[in-house]
C-alpha cells in the first residue's frame, strides 16, 4: 500500500468510525441526517479525493478513492460519500463546476433510488454516451421512501431535465455506469469483510452444547463458504478497479466488461454472504440490536444499486455472446 | 467499531508482459498442430492423452519451462506457465501425457531429488517424452491420505514393494509412477514414516495393473497392485520419512491451477456458439452469470499464481480456489440444460459435449481434494479448528 493510501485510509476510518456511532444510526433511521459528519468528511477532502489536483483534488488514484469506497462499506457509512466523490470528478471530466454538497447520481444503470434526496444539493446525471449534467435536488420530482438499509430515499419519477450550462460532454474514460458499478463493488467487498469479521467473532465466542459453536464441523463449513464468497468479491473489486485505472491512464482496457463481471458477481454473493451470516449468528442476528443488520441490509440495497446482477450479467452475457465462441476466451482472459 | 480485520485476501495480480507475450506462441502452436491433425479438441478437455502434441509442446519449450535449463527447463516464471496452462484449457487440447509430471512430479523431482535423478527424468518430462501417474490414494485411504498402507521395506540395495493404488490416472500406459508409501509403520504420528518412490511400471516386477472405468465410460483410472515389487535405492524420492511434507507441499500447484475452473470451458464455447444476437434476455444472463463467475475465479488463481512465484505458500487461498471452481464447474452443465430448453436450442454438437460433462460433473468435487476436506483447510486457516 502506498504511503498515501495508508494515510487518506487512516482519515477514512477515523472519521468513519465516529459518523457510525449507534447514535447516528438511530438518527438516520428516524430520517436525520448526520449532517456534522458529513461536514467533517467533507473538510476532510474525502469528498473531493478523485479530483484533478487543479480543482482542488488530492489528486489520488482511482484505487485510492476505491480504498475508501472499501472502507465506507466495512463501516456500513450511512452517507452518500461514494456517490458524491464519483458525481464530482464527472462533473470535472466535463469541464463542469460541481456543485457543493452531498451528490446523488443517475447513470445508465437502470434507475433504482437516490439516498437522502432532501438533503443533496444536486442530482448528477450521467447518461453516457449522451453527456454528463447536474440538476439541483429541489427541481428534480422523487417519490420519497425508504431503502432496506432504513435510509431515506428517492426514487426517480422521471428523468430529470439538465439545464444546458450544468452540462457537458461525456469524459472519453469509462463510463459513469462502470465506474459506479466498480464503486458500489467495493462498498460490497468492504461490508462482506466485517460481516465475515462478525461471524468469525461469533461463532468462536458463542457457546452451545458446552463449545464454541466454531468447534462444530457444519459450522466451519459454512464460514469456509462464506469466506470463499467474500474473498472472490474482493479480488473481483480489485481486479475492476486495476483496469479502471489502466483505461484512465490510457493503457489496456476491458474496464467495462470487467467492472460488469464484478458487480454482476459482488451482486450475486450478496445471498450467500447474507444468508450464512445470519443463519450462524441465530435469533439475534434477526434484531435490530445486533450490528450485523446494518451490514446484511446494505448488502441487500447495495446489491440492486447502480445495477443488479440481472442487469450486469446480461451486459456480460451480451458481450460474451458478442465475441462469439472465438472470441470468448480473449475476452476473458483479455489484458 | 473499529475497521474490521481482514481474514483472508487475493491480492490481485497482472500477468506481466513477458507471460501476455507468450499467449500468440502458444495459440499458434495449438493452432498449427490441429491443422495438421495432431490433436482435436474431445469430449473431455485436458484429460485427454495425446504423446504427439505433448512431444510438440516439449519442443517448443513449453513442459517444465520453470525448470533450470540445465534440467531441459526454460527458466520460465510460474506467470509464464500459468498463461500456457490456461491456453491449453481454453482450447480443449489433450494434454493429459505430460500434465501430472509437468505439474507436480517433475517440481517434486527438482525440489526434492538427487541430483542423478534431475538429470535423468526432468529432460525427458520437458521434451515431452516420459509421462508419470501420481499414486496417492488406496482404496482404504481416500481423502484420509495419511491412512494410507502400502509398505516399502528395506532390503539389500533397495526396496520392497507390497499393497496397491487407486485412481492411479494412466498407469496402464505411463512409463513412471510417484508413489506415496509407508518406510516405517504406523506410529502415534500420523504424518510420520511415509516416503516417495520412483516406480518403473514398465519395467519393476509384481505389479498388476486392473483398469477402472469411470462415468463417461473412460479407461484413465486404474488399480495397481504391487507384490513383492522391486526398487533399486535410487528411487526413493526425498528423504525417508518426509513423504508427507514433500506430497503437500505442491498442493497449492495442483489446487489452484485453472484446471479446477477451465475443464469444461468447451461447453461453454459451444453454447455461446450456438447463441447469437437474437439470444433472449433470460440466456444472456445466463451467459452473463457464468462468464463472470469463471472471470472472477480466474482472478482470485491468477492471485495465487503470484503469490507462488513470489515464493509463497498460499494453501489456504488455493484450497478455497479449487472448492469455488469445481462447485461452478458442476454448476455450468445445469445451468446450459436449462438454458438449451428454455431457448429451444437443438445442436447436436452442444449435446454431445453436455451429456459427457454431465456423466463427468461428480469427478470435479472429488479429485484433488473433496469440497469437504477443502473447505476443513479454509476453516483452519481462519483459526476455527
Amino acid at each position: 500500500m502506498s504511503g498515501l493510501r495508508a494515510l487518506l485510509l487512516d482519515t477514512a476510518n477515523r472519521l468513519f468510525e465516529a459518523a457510525t456511532e449507534d447514535d447516528v444510526f438511530e438518527g438516520v433511521e428516524a430520517g436525520r441526517f448526520p449532517t456534522d459528519h458529513w461536514r467533517a468528511i467533507e473538510e476532510n477532502g474525502l469528498a473531493d479525493v478523485l479530483l484533478p489536483e487543479a480543482a482542488g483534488g488530492a489528486g489520488v488514484d482511482f484505487g485510492d478513492a476505491m480504498a475508501v469506497a472499501r472502507a465506507a462499506g466495512a463501516f456500513a457509512l450511512p452517507l452518500p460519500l461514494v456517490e458524491t466523490i464519483i458525481g464530482r470528478r464527472l462533473l470535472a471530466d466535463a469541464g463542469i463546476e460541481p456543485p457543493a454538497g452531498p451528490l446523488g447520481l443517475v447513470t445508465a444503470a437502470p434507475v433504482t433510488d437516490v439516498a437522502w434526496p432532501d438533503e443533496i444539493a444536486a442530482v448528477v446525471v450521467a447518461y453516457q454516451p449522451d453527456g454528463v449534467g447536474w440538476v439541483a435536488a429541489a427541481d428534480v420530482d422523487f417519490e420519497a421512501g425508504t431503502s432496506s438499509a432504513g435510509e431515506p430515499v428517492g426514487r426517480l419519477c422521471r428523468r430529470p431535465a439538465i439545464p444546458a450550462d450544468q452540462s457537458g460532454g461525456p469524459g472519453s474514460g469509462p463510463s459513469a455506469s462502470e465506474l459506479m458499478a466498480t464503486a458500489r463493488t467495493a462498498m460490497i467487498a468492504g461490508a462482506m469483510e466485517r460481516i465475515l469479521d462478525l461471524t468469525i467473532e461469533h461463532v468462536q465466542g458463542r457457546v452451545q452444547f458446552g463449545r464454541p459453536l466454531a468447534r462444530f464441523q457444519a459450522v466451519q463449513q459454512m464460514v469456509a463458504v462464506m469466506t470463499s464468497h467474500a474473498a472472490v468479491v474482493g479480488v473481483a473489486s480489485d481486479t475492476a478497479i486495476a483496469a479502471i485505472e489502466a483505461a484512465t491512464e490510457g493503457g489496456a482496457s476491458g474496464a467495462g466488461f470487467k467492472a460488469a463481471c464484478a458487480k454482476a458477481r459482488a451482486s450475486e454473493a450478496c445471498y450467500e454472504v447474507t444468508r450464512i451470516a445470519h443463519q450462524l449468528h441465530g435469533a439475534i442476528g434477526y434484531t435490530r440490536e445486533h450490528d450485523l443488520q446494518r451490514f446484511t441490509r446494505r448488502l441487500w440495497a447495495w446489491r440492486d444499486a447502480d445495477g443488479d446482477e440481472g442487469y450486469w450479467q446480461a451486459q456480460v452475457g451480451t458481450l460474451a455472446i458478442g465475441a462469439g465462441a472465438d472470441g470468448l476466451w480473449p475476452l476473458l482472459a483479455g489484458a | 467499531m473499529k475497521a474490521p480485520t481482514v481474514h483472508l485476501r487475493f491480492s490481485p495480480a497482472v500477468l506481466p508482459e513477458a507471460a501476455e507475450n507468450l499467449r500468440s506462441e502458444i495459440r499458434e502452436l495449438l493452432e498449427d498442430t490441429r491443422a495438421r491433425g495432431v490433436w482435436f479438441a474431445e469430449g473431455l478437455s485436458w484429460w485427454g492423452r495425446n504423446p504427439e502434441l505433448s512431444r510438440a509442446l516439449g519442443e517448443a519449450g513449453f513442459i517444465g519451462m520453470t525448470w533450470p535449463r540445465c534440467y531441459g527447463g526454460a527458466e520460465r516464471s510460474q506467470l509464464e506457465r500459468y498463461v500456457v496452462t490456461e491456453e491449453l484449457l481454453a482450447a480443449g487440447a489433450p494434454a493429459a501425457f505430460h500434465w501430472f509430471a509437468d505439474r507436480q512430479i517433475g517440481p517434486s523431482i527438482l525440489r526434492y531429488g538427487s541430483e542423478a535423478q534431475k538429470r535423468r527424468f526432468l529432460p525427458p518430462i520437458a521434451r515431452g517424452e516420459l509421462s508419470f501417474a501420481v499414486g496417492m490414494s488406496e482404496p482404504d485411504s481416500g481423502s484420509d491420505l495419511a491412512s494410507i498402507r502400502m509398505r516399502a521395506e528395506r532390503v539389500d540395495s533397495g526396496w520392497r514393494l507390497n499393497g496397491s493404488k487407486i485412481w492411479t490416472s494412466y498407469a496402464h500406459v505411463a512409463e513412471y509412477c510417484v508413489a506415496l508409501v509407508r518406510t516405517e509403520p504406523k506410529s502415534d504420528k500420523r504424518h510420520a514414516g511415509m516416503s516417495q518412490v520412483i516406480i518403473d511400471l514398465k519395467n519393476a516386477n509384481g505389479i498388476t495393473v486392473r483398469p477402472i472405468i469411470d462415468l463417461p465410460g473412460r479407461h484413465d483410472f486404474n488399480e495397481v497392485f504391487f507384490e513383492d515389487t522391486f526398487v533399486p535405492d535410487d528411487c526413493l524420492l526425498g528423504n525417508p520419512g518426509d513423504g508427507w511434507s514433500q506430497v503437500t507441499s505442491e498442493l497449492a500447484y495442483e489446487r489452484s491451477g485453472p484446471e479446477r475452473f477451465l475443464t469444461n470451458f468447451h461447453l461453454l464455447r459451444a453454447l455461446v456458439d450456438a447463441l447469437d444476437g437474437s439470444a433472449s434476455p433470460a440466456a444472456q444472463r445466463e451467459v452473463g452469470l457464468l462468464v463472470s463467475r469463471l472471470w472472477a475465479l480466474r482472478a482470485a488463481s491468477v492471485s495465487v499464481a503470484a503469490a507462488l512465484e513470489a515464493g509463497e505458500t498460499p494453501n489456504v487461498e488455493s484450497a478455497l480456489v479449487k472448492d469455488l471452481g469445481t462447485n461452478f464447474q458442476q454448476e455450468v452443465p445445469e445451468i446450459v440444460r436449462r438454458l438449451l430448453a428454455a431457448e429451444g436450442i437443438d445442436d447436436r454438437n452442444l449435446l454431445d459435449i453436455l451429456s459427457q460433462v454431465v456423466l463427468a460433473a461428480p469427478s470435479y468435487t472429488i479429485q484433488g481434494g473433496a469440497t469437504e476436506i477443502l473447505r476443513g483447510i479454509v476453516a483452519r486457516g481462519l483459526r476455527l479448528r
